[in-house]
Order: structure tokens, then C-alpha cells, then sequence
């Protein structure tokens, strides 16, 4: 996405329809994939637009998408297009937002439970619905973008690792694998985070914001599947599942007969993190319908305080604001963070 | 194994075996130099650095084991 995509206006007054739905949402999610081609590499099959994701109160995983188009033509195709990206990825509901849309698409999407909006039907509903200022809010959202965008940059020109995972990796992987991923990323990035670096401060909270939404969409899993017993479920899932977890364990002891004693500290099934990310899932489990909301408030912490969106955060209730700042003083302890990387989300 | 029994086989009849697949093993047999005496074999071996496995390769097994990790991505 550059500053001459012709399509950011809609895409702008989307995101803003799905955060009055309740969602968090996000502009230009590419959705890509890992394959052998000539080698191991990385494909792009597509993107979301706009990207909205909430959770329920039992913390399962709502997630909803759009495809915005500034042009009149080729409504059909684009229509058929997201409803074969909405099943491939299983995304609940689409949208389709174009400049005009023709009435045989607008049967059609009938038929397969897309919401089409011409630009001037969103424009509309928001103002009528939700009483927008249209002009204001395109000009706050267009300079929380560039913020974004700036902050961004800067943070992944120092940290790419951790930067492609968020990009290209995080959207595309099981919730799981998230977990560990990113924990394991910020604990190899802990000694060059430089709290006095706004930059990098912005990139932790993101770090933060998304490791909430994989934990939270583990939690989800064990509400579904082991409530009676749920740390057990938990250190299970954890790893992807019973038959995953037992192939692990196995390949581990496989491994650790041929690793010195001298690497026993260092070589464990369990990260020693473990004990500690359960209890932290068994509380956002046990205040689950606090818990759901630590996205939209974390994700408006970003904004309020670092894309200059005000009072985006606000809202929040103590114990979504309590848990939150738990999971950052976990993270912290986990990678061994200074607490000053968070200092906007504590001072909260 | 296969090259022992190449070995046995070429000393009693002079050839390998006709139906093993592996002419390559037999054929190396027959190379200058291939093989070292016992002596030589300890004396080679002695000069070799033994692999250390360092904390962070045994990290990173940890972590592919574990499912963390990315560095290969």
C-alpha cells in the first residue's frame, strides 16, 4: 500500500464500519503461504484490505474481511474472488465496498452472504448509523496511517525479523505456534529494545497486541475443548494438540540422549516459561468475558498513544485494563524486558 | 556391510557379487588409497575435533522441537 492507493479512502471508512461493529481492524493483511519451489520461499495468494477480528465472550475467534475497489467494473469477479478468499481462510462474513456495484452482483452476493456497499451507501450508513463526520474522520484516519506507517518502518528497519513475522507470518500460522513464536522472538530482541525509542516502544506494543490475540484464540480452544480440566488442555494445545504434543515429546527424548548433561538447563521440553503463561491463561479464561476486550483496548493504546487517534482506549473496563497489563508484565518476565517498554500501557 | 562382503567376496572368487546393486561399493574397493589400516584409521581420527554441541544450536533444537521457532522461515 503506498500513499497513491486510490482505494485508502474506503478502505479508511471500512476499518472505521468495523470497529462500530466491534471489531479491531487492520488495512492490507497479506495472506501468503509456505511451499516448495524451486526452494523453500514464502507466496503471497492475496490480502484482506481490511481485516476485522473480535472475540466472543467465551473467546471464540470472530474474524471478518473486506475487499474495497474505487472502480465500477468487474463486481462479479471480485465478488466470486472473496468468497472463495472468505472459504479458503474461513473468515465469518465479508464485505464487498466498490464505487458502484451492478444489481446481478448485488443478487449474487446476496446468495453467498456478502454485504456490498457502494461508496456512497457506506458513507451513508456510517452517518446515519453512527453518526460519523465523514471529512474528519477520513483526516484522522489518514494521519494515523502515515503514523503507522512511519513507525512502522522504523521499527522494522532494526528488529526485520520480528517485523516479516508480524507482516507476513503471524495472520497465516496456527494460534500455538504464535505463542511460542513470538515469545520466543521477543526474548532474542530483549537486549537491543531501546525504551527511550518511540519506535521501538510502538513495536512492542504490537509484539504485545498480537500475542494476545494468539493467546486468547488458544484460551478460546480450551473453553471449547477442556473446560473440566483446563490446564491439562491447556499444556496440551499449547503445542498443537494431543497426537502433536505426543510427537514432540517423543522426537525430544529421541534428541536429548545425544545432548550432554552439561546442556540439561538449556535443553527442556517445556520452555520455562510454561508455568506461568498457564496461569496467565487460566485467569484470562476464568474472566473471559473481560478477556475478549484486551484486543480493542490494546490495539487502542497504539492508537491513543502512539498514532495520536484520542481516546481510543478509554473505554475499557478494570479488568480488561488489569488483564492486559498482565500479559505485558508476563511478557516482560518471559523475555526479559524492561518495564519501561510499556510504560504507556501500565501508566494506564 | 555392504563393502565387507565385497571384500570377502572378491577374496574367494576373485569377483564381487553379480547380484548386488551396489557395483559403486566394489568399485571402490579396488581404489589406491580407499581404505586406511587400522594404525592409520586411529591416527586420522585422533587429529579430528570432536563436534562440540554449543547452547545455542542445542536452543535451537529445543525450539524446532518445541514448534518456536522461525529462523529457517
Amino acid at each position: 500500500m503506498t500513499s497513491i492507493d486510490k482505494d485508502l479512502p474506503q478502505k479508511y471508512l471500512t476499518k472505521v464500519l468495523f470497529e462500530k461493529l466491534g471489531y479491531v481492524a487492520e488495512i492490507a493483511v497479506q495472506i501468503t503461504s509456505k511451499s516448495y519451489k524451486t526452494g523453500y520461499a514464502r507466496q503471497t495468494y492475496s490480502d484482506y484490505d481490511v481485516l476485522g477480528v473480535r472475540f466472543e465472550p467465551d473467546l471464540q475467534l470472530l474474524r471478518i474481511a473486506a475487499e474495497c475497489k474505487s472502480g465500477e467494473a468487474k463486481a462479479v469477479e471480485e465478488l466470486l474472488k472473496l468468497k472463495g478468499v472468505l472459504t479458503a481462510f474461513g473468515i465469518q462474513r465479508g464485505y464487498l465496498i466498490k464505487s458502484k456495484i451492478a444489481q446481478n452482483a448485488r443478487e449474487l452476493a446476496g446468495n453467498v452472504g456478502i454485504t456490498t456497499f457502494s461508496a456512497a451507501e457506506l458513507q451513508q450508513f456510517l452517518t446515519t448509523a453512527f453518526r460519523i463526520d465523514l471529512d474528519e474522520t477520513l483526516r484522522t484516519e489518514a494521519a494515523a496511517n502515515i503514523s503507522l506507517r512511519t513507525l512502522d518502518a522504523r521499527f522494522g528497519s532494526g528488529f526485520e525479523q520480528l517485523w516479516k513475522y508480524l507482516r507476513f507470518e503471524f495472520w497465516n500460522r496456527e494460534c500455538h505456534r504464535n505463542v511460542q513464536a513470538l515469545l520466543r522472538l521477543s526474548a532474542s530482541l530483549s537486549k537491543q529494545l531501546d525504551k527511550r525509542d518511540s519506535a521501538h516502544r510502538f513495536g512492542a506494543m504490537r509484539v504485545l497486541y498480537y500475542l494476545s490475540l494468539a493467546l486468547l484464540e488458544l484460551c478460546g480452544k480450551v473453553i471449547a475443548m477442556g473446560l473440566s480440566d483446563p490446564g491439562r488442555t491447556f499444556s496440551v494445545q499449547i503445542f498443537g494438540g494431543a497426537r502433536e504434543r505426543r510427537e514432540r515429546e517423543v522426537l525430544f527424548d529421541m534428541v536429548h540422549q545425544y545432548v550432554p548433561s552439561s546442556q540439561d538447563a538449556v535443553f527442556a521440553f517445556e520452555p520455562d516459561y510454561m508455568s506461568g503463561l498457564s496461569e496467565l491463561a487460566m485467569r484470562l479464561i476464568r474472566s473471559a468475558s473481560d478477556a475478549a476486550e484486551i484486543p480493542r483496548f490494546l490495539h487502542g493504546v497504539i492508537e491513543e498513544k502512539f498514532m495520536g487517534i484520542g481516546d481510543r482506549a478509554g473505554g475499557a473496563g478494570t479488568v480488561t485494563r488489569k488483564l492486559s497489563q498482565d500479559i505485558a508484565l508476563f511478557v516482560m518476565k518471559a523475555a526479559a524486558l524492561d518495564r519501561a517498554i510499556f510504560e504507556e500501557l501500565l501508566a494506564y | 556391510m555392504k563393502a565387507l562382503d565385497q571384500a570377502i567376496a572378491l577374496l574367494q572368487t576373485g569377483e564381487p557379487h553379480l547380484e548386488s546393486e551396489d557395483v559403486q561399493s566394489a568399485r571402490q574397493l579396488l581404489l589406491p588409497g580407499h581404505y586406511l589400516n587400522p594404525t592409520a584409521t586411529r591416527a586420522r581420527f585422533a587429529s579430528v575435533d570432536p563436534a562440540t554441541l554449543t547452547t545455542p544450536a542445542v536452543e535451537y533444537v529445543n525450539d524446532i522441537i518445541r514448534g518456536a521457532a522461525v529462523d529457517f522461515d
